[in-house]
């Protein structure tokens, strides 16, 4: 699956399918400027491209199309129990694109798309809206890169600019910014937004070379962390998933001096630690996609509590004691 | 296997003339043909004709998910373009396909690279003409057009609509048998609305002046089907091994699959270490495993030793 034969293969957004009724949306017409020799498809609806028969993820993640749409209510989803709420009780997660442009191995997302292109919904002023109508006395908790890297595409959405003056207009709302992207210098002429979290998911350089294809490496995200940190902006570190191979120890201690000797880590909001976790049902659609990935090759336990396929818990409190001690976290974290 | 879908015997012949097929017998009234990787046959005119052909050929040849699907054929143009004329004889790829009789769209995945123009393409149950308009059962009995060519055309996006009673019938049937990446449909323009006009001959030798070019993506897709041929790191002398291991161990039709799998996945998990030594030692310690326990007279003392490799698998 991994040879270089790219040549045989369209670019990456050579195509572009586009809903008709969002074809003059001001987001389309502005991507379509950018990608102008892309061939332009129009469609009735995203799931005519999206939910095709007999596509094969991991075959189109070398050569993605993008398709455009229109995102139709629910705006918001109930955040998942495998999710860290930081003693939230209201949480909700938010999908202004579906997919990524990475690809690593342990991706949920391989397991719950059938498809690897990456669609996005133009129409964020209709989630602001219904969001505005939400009841504000509670405070709620929003993820808006779960099921996406929203930093990984601003230069093509300009979606997390426009969440920021979300949170900076309406204080009822945490909204969580969840990313891998060397991308903070498009931010640098935000000024930080209290309840706004960017929150990096970090893995030692072995991690991020076998398991994350196409990701920033280590040190640009630790740089675009430390741009944040500095900035103002309340940043959290998220080791998740912490992979188990046999010298782990080794990667993720090297991993945590680097992360030490970056950046002031007291100026960090929290660190989030957990180990690898997937929905029952995914696992076997993620391994039927990626037969050659040693990672989804391990032999996982399923946890009966949780629902997800993960290590056995005598591994699993093995890794967490481990990452916690490297990082000088004491006290219980949610896994 | 690259298999090819032709509507007619003249569309047919150029390309079995250039790739040397040969007739195979033994297919009823399905006219056949077969060569070095190449498999094709005349599916005959219109959707119904041409799903039943498709399916025929891709179940009697045992096709996997991971062949290739090749349809060509001619095609009628609608176009906007004032310099239309010059479409004529032009090979394009489909990007779009709808089924005009049940208003259903397909979109093959275009992830190979080609030098093709690409252009949509409505798939219509009669003959297309110009003015071609037919009563809409559904709509009091009134005349309309059916094509609804504007859904395509204002918005002036693209001005390339090809019209044949087969495309998005031949896509349908290959999805169920193939990979969406694998199925390319190819037109070549033989009208603007006057199939009429368009005569045996000029069909042939429409095709003859594009086989260059079908050749190129045949070429293409020879390549192009290894990179995404997932082999099993187990050989057929490994999966001897774990059969002859089952039936000493009296394992399930379950534990058989499953054993292979936990087998599968060792291999891939330590694939970094030396092929042969990793092999040989494994070997070595289920054997280890196998000499040191009793003979298995019945299924549940199988049960017990198989445990022991399994954690061995597992480890």
């Amino acid at each position: 699956m991994q040879k270089s034969e790219n040549y045989l293969m369209n670019d990456k957004f050579s195509h572009i399918y586009v809903e008709k009724n969002i074809l003059n949306h001001e987001l389309t017409q502005k991507i379509l400027l950018k990608f102008n020799s892309s061939e332009l498809v129009t469609i009735d609806h995203y799931k005519d491209v999206f939910n095709k028969k007999s596509q094969l993820f991991s075959v189109q993640k070398r050569s993605m199309k993008l398709i455009l749409a229109e995102k139709k209510e629910p705006f918001l989803y109930k955040g998942s129990d495998m999710c860290d709420t930081f003693g939230h009780d209201n949480f909700y997660y938010n999908t202004s694109a579906m997919n990524c442009i990475y690809n690593c191995d342990y991706c949920y997302l391989q397991g719950l798309y059938s498809s690897g292109n990456l669609v996005v919904f133009v129409n964020l002023d209709d989630v602001f809206e219904k969001l505005n109508r939400l009841d504000n006395s509670v405070k709620t908790y929003i993820c808006i890169s779960y099921d996406t890297d929203l930093l990984a595409i601003e230069n093509l959405t300009g979606f997390v600019k426009r969440w920021i003056d979300f949170t900076s207009c309406n204080n009822n709302f945490v909204v969580e910014l969840r990313t891998k992207s060397g991308n903070f210098l498009l931010l640098s002429d935000m000024e930080p937004v209290p309840g706004f979290i960017l929150s990096w998911s970090i893995s030692p350089r072995e991690v991020i070379s076998l398991y994350e294809k196409g990701t920033p490496n280590l040190e640009e995200r630790l740089k675009s962390i430390k741009s944040a940190v500095e900035k103002g902006w309340e940043v959290r570190l998220c080791v998740d998933p912490v992979i188990y191979t046999s010298d782990y120890k080794k990667s993720y201690y090297e991993m945590s001096e680097l992360v030490k000797k970056s950046i002031d880590t007291k100026l960090l909001q929290n660190i989030s630690i957990g180990v690898f976790r997937v929905p029952g049902e995914s696992l076997k659609k993620m391994r039927r996609n990626n037969p050659e990935s040693s990672l989804l090759s391990y032999p996982f336990e399923f946890d009966k509590i949780s629902g997800s396929y993960t290590y056995s818990v005598e591994l699993k409190d093995e890794i967490i004691s481990y990452v916690k001690k490297l990082f000088d976290i004491s006290g219980d974290l949610k896994l | 296997m690259i298999f090819f879908t032709v509507a007619l015997k003249c569309e047919a012949g150029p390309i079995i003339k250039y790739f040397n097929l040969k007739q195979q017998a033994g297919n009823g009234s399905f006219q056949v043909y077969a060569g070095d990787e190449i498999i094709l046959i005349i599916t005959g005119v219109g959707g119904i004709q041409s799903a039943i052909s498709t399916t025929y050929l891709l179940t009697k040849y045992d096709a996997k998910k991971t062949d290739i699907l090749l349809n060509i054929g001619i095609s009628g143009c609608y176009s906007q373009n004032a310099e239309v004329e010059n479409f004529y004889g032009k090979l394009f790829i489909i990007n779009s396909l709808r089924d005009n009789s049940f208003g259903k769209n397909y979109y093959p995945d275009m992830i190979l690279k080609t030098a093709l123009p690409e252009a949509s393409l409505i798939t219509v149950n009669e003959i297309w003409q110009k003015d071609f308009k037919v009563t809409d059962k559904t709509n009091n009995g009134t005349d309309v057009d059916k094509i609804k060519f504007n859904d395509f055309t204002d918005m002036a996006i693209d001005d390339n609509i090809l019209i044949d009673m087969e495309g998005s019938f031949i896509y349908a049937a290959s999805c169920i048998f193939l990979y969406a990446h694998n199925i390319f449909i190819m037109k070549i323009i033989s009208d603007f609305g006057d199939p009429g006009s368009v005569r045996k001959e000029s069909v042939e030798s429409l095709i003859s002046e594009r086989i260059e070019e079908i050749s190129t993506v045949v070429e293409q897709v020879l390549k192009w089907g290894g990179i995404f041929e997932s082999e099993s790191p187990v050989s057929e002398k490994e999966i001897q091994f774990l059969d002859d291991i089952s039936h000493i161990l009296m394992l399930t039709c379950y534990q058989r699959t499953e054993f292979k799998k936990l087998y599968e996945m060792h291999l891939i998990r330590n694939k970094s270490r030396s092929e042969k030594d990793l092999n040989c030692r494994i070997f070595e310690k289920i054997e280890n495993i196998i000499s040191n326990s009793i003979k298995v007279k019945e299924k549940k003392e199988g049960k017990i030793i198989y445990a022991k490799i399994r954690k061995l698998l597992n480890e």
